[in-house]
């Protein structure tokens, strides 16, 4: 997503010329900020209002200012799902960019049926996150399910992955990357496909092994896709939900409940209307003040390589656009 | 060197095809397996019975549920098409004087969490009659799609040349219906990825679809109904999940170039 501000930047580049009586630039994007205000100002503006009362969905309505943002920072409750979804993103994130990686450099080295593979490995992305959770549910059932019975045809000992507090949340993690590390797969398949050729032929005729063009060609040059992908993945588990709901419902106890989770049963379950928003509203600052942080990185690492200037750092950006 | 990693890499590759494939046909053999059986031990091959696609089509609803996505992800393609194609087309062929605050107003509607967005319109949709409605949910699902589209449809108008629409805007042509008979037809890929896209993510969506529908639920959150029977109609839930994803199945072995490129286009440098 960093990227939409770059490929809007590099489109500016070649403007129509524009006469006078051509259509006005705003009756193109006119629809577009008018859909965007009724649904990011008009829900948040009334999240941040609705923060500033008490209200239980019924009759209780009373102005309570900054009382709701003192009992959320203070509270245990919301930042114990704060550091669960936290280290289910990193977890999930590991396992999709190690297995993503892995699976894009084997199938590069393949001459054929790569189409096929394709289609296959984007299967698990077509899937609902709620089929996907209710289904391993399902299989790694501790007393009927599929997988512990396999487990223990190896001599393994079969433990109930989900019902178990300390095993629940990496096991989550895991079903987030058999669902997600197609897309892992498939855009580092593309970066690998568009690198440059002539570093590794170099490389290979001074007579580098695999394992050292991987570690000072490859995997440098595709860093940067690394990153974006890396970001748009982390983006999509700080939302974690469907996956906590279809599986486990937040438990055992509490061992899984993703702030979304909270947010949801805090207002549906527990009717507390104000107290969810401004979990909600906090944590968004969260997620933007990570955001803006990870960009502001990434701008200062993108102007060190561009001051270090020449060689495979300026050979991957060509390559990838 | 070659010759020695090859095998190696066919173990990775046969591996991921078998983790890939196995949960796949599991929901099969589930939807399939004699429920009375299913309590045995595991069975891999066995002769399947279809009742439970049946009870669960046709006694429970689920073709409601079925409609119901097919019209809110119809409904949502619609709208985003029709906002975002203008949008990315003037931001690629002119210089749009807020074009940097747009841009982050966009990426920020994708990075809210989806409740932020979806509790409030619980409330507001009661009043204005769209909860529980394809409508209001299409509505609510521009947030996320909007980005999606805008992304997806510059990276498609920036393949064509700019003299192409420059010829139009000579011979007299607005830039709107350049748009319309000069940009369009040549980015019908561009439209269809757009389209096949949104498509599969409003299909799958829960978090929203679960907060602003009850008595019209969508696919996913029919299919979520099932999880309570996990203790006991297995082949139901089997059944739903897999009638829940064949429509997709089929996207991806016909549209499988435009998911890549779709997916890829979002994050072309």
């Amino acid at each position: 997503m960093t990227t939409l501000a770059e490929t809007a930047v590099l489109a500016a580049e070649r403007p129509h010329p524009s006469s006078q009586s051509d259509t006005p630039t705003w009756r193109f994007t006119a629809p577009l900020v008018a859909v965007l205000a009724a649904t990011t100002v008009v829900p948040i503006g009334y999240a941040v209002y609705l923060s500033f009362f008490d209200w239980n969905w019924g009759s209780r309505f009373r102005f309570v200012g900054l009382h709701n943002y003192a009992v959320t920072l203070t509270n245990a409750e919301f930042w114990g799902p704060i550091g669960r979804t936290a280290s289910f993103t990193a977890m999930a994130l590991a396992i999709e960019l190690v297995a993503g990686l892995a699976l894009a450099l084997a199938v590069d080295r393949l001459t054929r049926g790569i189409g096929w593979l394709r289609t296959l490995f984007i299967l698990p992305l077509m899937m609902s996150g709620i089929v996907v959770s209710i289904v391993w549910k399902v299989m790694l059932d501790p007393t009927l399910g599929v997988v512990p019975w396999f487990l223990q045809h190896l001599g393994l000992s079969a433990v109930n992955l989900l019902g178990n507090p300390s095993t629940a949340l990496p096991t989550l993690a895991f079903l987030d990357a058999w669902w997600q590390s197609g897309f892992v797969f498939i855009i580092l398949y593309a970066g690998i496909q568009s690198l440059p050729k002539e570093p590794f032929e170099a490389a290979e005729v001074d007579g580098a092994g695999y394992w050292s063009r991987f570690r000072y060609l490859t995997l440098p040059l595709l860093l940067p896709l690394i990153a974006v992908v890396a970001a748009v993945r982390a983006v999509d588990c700080f939302k974690l939900f469907d996956l906590v709901f279809g599986a486990t419902n937040g438990g055992p106890g509490t061992a899984t409940q993703s702030l979304q989770m909270l947010a949801y049963r805090t207002a549906f379950k527990g009717h507390q209307m104000s107290a969810s928003m401004t979990m909600l509203v906090v944590y968004t600052l969260f997620v933007m003040i990570a955001v803006t942080v990870a960009l502001g990185l990434r701008r200062v690492a993108g102007r060190r390589a561009g001051a270090g200037g020449a060689g495979p750092q300026s050979g991957a950006s060509a390559g990838e656009a | 060197m070659q010759s020695r990693s090859k095998p190696f890499i066919y173990l990775v590759v046969l591996l991921a095809i078998v983790m890939t494939l196995f949960p796949l046909y599991w929901i099969f053999v589930l939807a399939t397996r004699d429920p009375v059986q299913a309590f045995g031990t595991p069975k891999f091959l066995f002769v399947p019975q279809f009742d439970a696609f049946g009870q669960v089509w046709t006694d429970q609803g689920f073709v409601h549920a079925v409609i119901m996505s097919v019209f809110t992800t119809a409904i949502t393609i619609l709208i985003a098409l029709a906002v975002a194609t203008p949008a990315a087309y003037i931001m690629v062929r002119r210089h749009v004087r807020r074009r940097q605050p747009l841009i982050v107003w966009l990426l920020v509607a994708y990075l809210v969490p989806d409740f932020v967005v979806a509790i409030p319109f619980y409330n507001i949709f009661q009043y204005i009659h769209l909860y529980d409605t394809a409508i209001g949910l299409a509505l609510v699902y521009q947030v996320f799609m909007t980005p999606f589209a805008v992304t997806i449809m510059i990276a498609f108008f920036r393949d064509i040349p700019p003299e192409v629409g420059e010829a139009a805007l000579i011979d007299g042509c607005t830039s709107a219906s350049a748009l319309w008979r000069v940009y369009l037809p040549l980015t019908r890929a561009g439209v269809a990825t757009v389209a096949i896209l949104i498509g599969i993510n409003v299909w799958n969506e829960v978090t929203i679809a679960l907060a602003l529908t009850s008595d019209h639920p969508t696919v996913p959150i029919a299919v979520a109904a099932y999880k309570g029977f996990a203790a006991l109609k297995w082949n139901q839930l089997g059944a739903a999940s897999f009638l829940s994803i064949v429509p997709m199945i089929a996207f991806a072995l016909f549209a499988q170039r435009h998911i890549v490129r779709g997916l890829t286009a979002g994050m072309s440098r």
